[in-house]
């Protein structure tokens, strides 16, 4: 499913202040499999994850998502790969404040032109599962971390993606909502999504969930 | 050297296309000789980002040329007030040597930019980019054309000369011994207005048979014979002179600026028609229907202004010219 092969990514290549992000990392994960990237912060694991998504391009190596040379498609022919096989859950989130919870979900399929109806009955389908219906309408802005988190998911599913990828997916959640979000991945697990979890966080580290974990240290594979 | 305000904006756009054209060929040099959308080596992902960004470049070249072009035409025409023996932009580019040459460039860069954007956009449409190697080497090709139609331009301004009598439109444009195209009025209008609307009969005929060769070929044709059919007839009704037969006065307020009208129809319409044409024999699978429909309708809308004013004419007066 995921196929990286020496995969480097140089910021500010060939200038003074280049820095090596990643160093000739490589690693298959298989459909259905959930895999835990783990490292210090500045290890990689978020340029990694951006990569395998292909919003950015390596400097040197080959990433194959899906059957595709994602590292080598033209940006538009990435957009349209990755609206229909990916998504991604943000550190920050990345939420639109002053647009509602459904606003929010249906964001990345706008540029499909999936007829509304369409739109409307996966975002409910999508809202009712993970417990936000109630808040279809609310700004963001009102929301708790949780119930943003939630809307977050629902926003990287609405697309029905093979591939999840989540980066610090619990930076910014208490004790309580982590695990409520680990028990979600288990869910979305059975269902075969593939699954990359970036994150230093060590309530991961001894899940069952968890199928595999490949660790980085300074941009290289440990 | 003739430096009114919009010669100055002439020449420093020029100067900008130099700079950044100079810039953008450079690197279509290594684009053209290493790129290998197969490889995965860093040296080919440095290359995908310079030709993004070359790429990037030409395409605004050519989004300014555009109306830069029109905008010489304009400025040439006001100059022509300056120019003692001037009425139009024809005297002035006729007034330095290498003026009609110049004009040449012109027109010619214009269309060599607009195969380049379409080669690109052809390019852009395929995941593996198969013609980037052949877009970046016609670039390096094209940027000789871009540079000598910039020097060109440097010097036409600096050759104007304001003491200095030129011949008038109405006498380069004649059959009297002094046009060096005195030639082309030995030929009838009944065999020219024949070759010209059979060959729009044809054109029509191949856009619904969507036929890549014969199209490429009947618009090619179509551009130097519109040209001679609006020198030798059309023109004449345009300025109800059976006389005057010159290709620029019509560009003129005088006349509501149809020139620009005519010949942005019959420029686009050849334009898309050679583009769909070459993108359907480089690309069989397609047709690229919507080249071809843009071809049809500004050619005909070129066929249908022009026609109208020998038929008003004669709707008017009951005689023709």
């Amino acid at each position: 499913m995921i196929h990286l092969n020496t995969v480097s990514k140089i910021f500010n290549a060939g200038a003074k202040n280049a820095f090596c992000a990643l160093d000739a990392v490589s690693f298959e994960i298989k459909q259905g499999e959930v895999v835990l990237l783990k490292g210090a912060s500045g290890s990689g694991k978020s340029t990694l994850l951006s990569l395998i998504a292909g919003l950015g391009k390596p400097t040197h190596g080959e990433i194959v998502v899906g059957g595709k040379h994602i590292s080598k498609l033209p940006d538009h022919f990435a957009a349209l790969f990755r609206r229909s096989s990916i998504g991604f859950i943000f550190q920050k989130f990345n939420l639109i404040p002053t647009l509602s919870v459904f606003e929010n979900i249906i964001v990345p399929l706008i540029p499909s032109n999936i007829p509304e109806k369409e739109l409307c009955s996966r975002a409910n389908s999508l809202m009712h599962r993970f417990g936000i219906a109630e808040k279809r309408e609310t700004l963001i802005k009102h929301l708790s971390g949780g119930e943003q988190q939630r809307v977050v998911i629902c926003r990287a599913l609405i697309n029905n993606p093979r591939i999840l990828l989540c980066d610090e997916p619990t930076a910014n959640l208490d004790a309580t909502l982590s695990y409520e979000f680990v028990q979600m991945m288990q869910t979305l697990k059975t269902e075969g999504k593939t699954i990359v979890i970036a994150t230093h966080d060590s309530l991961f580290f001894d899940l069952p969930l968890i199928d595999r974990s490949i660790e980085l240290s300074k941009g290289k594979q440990i | 050297m003739m430096l009114s305000p919009d010669v100055i904006a002439i020449l420093v756009l020029d100067a900008l296309f130099l700079l950044f054209g100079t810039f953008a060929f450079v690197l279509s040099l290594g684009i053209a000789r290493h790129f290998d959308a197969h490889s995965f080596h860093e040296r080919q992902y440095a290359l995908e980002k310079k030709a993004l960004l070359v790429a990037t470049i030409i395409q605004y070249i050519f989004y300014l040329k555009l109306p830069l072009f029109l905008f010489f035409i304009f400025t040439s025409d006001t100059i022509s007030n300056l120019i003692t023996g001037a009425m139009c932009a024809a005297g002035v580019v006729n007034s330095v040597d290498f003026g009609l040459l110049l004009f040449a460039f012109k027109i010619i860069n214009l269309y060599l930019f607009g195969f380049w954007l379409v080669l690109h956009t052809l390019d852009l449409k395929n995941e593996t980019l198969p013609y980037t190697r052949a877009k970046f080497s016609l670039f390096v090709l094209f940027f000789f054309f871009l540079v000598a139609e910039i020097f060109c331009d440097f010097y036409f301004f600096n050759a104007l000369n304001i003491d200095k009598i030129v011949s008038c439109c109405g006498t380069l444009f004649s059959a009297t011994s002094t046009s060096s195209i005195r030639f082309i009025f030995e030929l009838p209008h009944p065999i020219l207005l024949s070759m010209f609307y059979g060959t729009f009969a044809l054109h029509v005929m191949l856009f619904f048979r969507k036929d890549a060769l014969g199209f490429l070929l009947v618009n090619l044709f179509f551009i130097p014979l519109s040209i001679l059919a609006l020198i030798l007839f059309f023109g004449t009704y345009i300025y109800e002179l059976p006389t005057h037969h010159c290709p620029f006065c019509f560009l003129q307020k005088e006349y509501h600026y149809v020139g620009y009208l005519i010949y942005i129809t019959l420029f686009g319409g050849t334009f898309f028609g050679i583009s769909a044409s070459i993108m359907s024999l480089a690309d069989q699978r397609k047709t690229y229907a919507s080249f071809y429909r843009y071809s049809f309708y500004l050619t005909a809308l070129f066929v249908a202004i022009v026609s109208a004013y020998p038929l008003l004419y004669f709707y008017r007066n009951g005689v023709w010219l």
